[in-house]
C-alpha cells in the first residue's frame, strides 16, 4: 500500500512547509486539479457563500465548514490501470490514526482538552522548543479568517 | 483534574473489570466495523486527477507507484497557508499530529 498526504496548496508552499516541519512523507499538491473538490475537502468560495456545504457526507452550514477540511481516501487500482474510490473518512473519522491521541486517552488526564484537539503545536512553537536553524522559517503570524477565506 | 476516589487494590479491580468489559465490547465491535469497511462497494474513478510532486506531474494512477493500493491523507493547506498557517488552536494543526507519526514510520 501506498501512503501520501495531498493539499491543495501549490507544490512550492507544500514543500517550504514540509521543510519547516522536516517531515519526509510523500506530499502531492491537487492545486490545479478537481481532486479537493470532488473529494469534499476543500470548498470554493461560492460554496461557503450558499446555503450549505457538503462535508462527511452531509449539508453543513456553511459557519461550519473552512475552504479546506480534513479527510483521507482510499482507492484501489486493478492491473488494467484503472482506479476505485472505495473509502473516504472525514472529521473525527480517522482519529485513530492518531496514535498520540490513542496514548493520551490513557494518561491520567486523558486528552486535557476543551475543544478538539486545540492543545497541539508545531514543533517549533513549543516554549522549550529548540533554536531554529537559521534557515527555518520562523512560525507565521496566524492569517485572519478573512484572508483564509479569501 | 477532578478529584478522584482512592480506593484499596481489591475495590480498583472490581471497577477496572467492569471497564474492560466495556473495551472489549469497543474492540470487538471495531473489529465488525472494520469487516464492513472492507466489504464496501467501490465507485471507478472516471475523470484524470493531475498532481504536482517532487518527481513531476502524476495522475492518481501514477501516485500508486508499484502498488495496488492507495491511502491519501487530505492535509488541509490550501493555497497561500504556508506563509500563514494558524497557529492558534485550527482544524490545520488536527492532523500535525499524525503525519508527525507517519514521518517516522516512512
Amino acid at each position: 500500500m501506498t501512503l501520501t498526504a495531498v493539499s491543495r496548496a501549490p507544490l512550492a508552499e507544500i514543500e517550504a512547509y514540509r521543510k519547516r516541519m522536516s517531515w519526509r512523507f510523500p506530499w502531492a499538491s491537487s492545486f490545479e486539479s478537481e481532486f479537493n473538490f470532488d473529494f469534499h475537502v476543500s470548498f470554493r468560495a461560492t460554496d461557503l457563500a450558499g446555503e450549505s456545504v457538503f462535508y462527511n457526507f452531509t449539508d453543513l452550514e456553511p459557519e461550519q465548514a473552512n475552504d479546506e477540511l480534513p479527510g483521507l481516501s482510499a482507492f484501489s487500482r486493478n492491473e488494467a490501470g484503472e482506479v476505485f474510490h472505495t473509502y473516504s473518512s472525514y472529521a473525527r473519522g480517522p482519529e485513530e490514526l492518531v496514535g498520540t491521541l490513542m496514548i493520551l486517552d490513557r494518561a491520567p488526564k486523558g486528552r486535557n482538552e476543551d475543544a478538539t484537539m486545540n492543545f497541539v503545536r508545531r514543533h517549533d512553537e513549543y516554549e522549550d522548543a529548540p533554536n531554529t536553524s537559521a534557515c527555518s522559517a520562523r512560525p507565521a503570524q496566524p492569517p485572519s479568517p478573512e484572508t483564509r477565506n479569501a | 483534574m477532578e478529584p478522584h476516589q482512592i480506593v484499596s487494590r481489591e475495590e480498583w479491580l472490581v471497577a477496572r473489570r467492569r471497564l474492560l468489559a466495556r473495551e472489549k465490547e469497543a474492540t470487538h465491535l471495531r473489529d465488525a466495523i472494520n469487516a464492513e469497511r472492507l466489504a464496501l462497494p467501490w465507485v471507478k474513478v472516471e475523470k484524470t486527477y493531475r498532481f504536482d510532486t517532487l518527481e513531476g506531474p502524476k495522475t492518481l494512477a501514477q501516485l500508486f507507484g508499484p502498488r495496488s493500493q492507495l491511502i491519501v491523507y487530505h492535509f488541509m493547506l490550501g493555497p497561500g497557508w504556508a506563509a500563514g498557517c494558524p497557529a492558534a488552536p485550527s482544524w490545520p494543526i488536527t492532523w500535525m499530529a499524525p503525519c508527525r507519526i507517519w514521518s517516522t514510520m516512512m
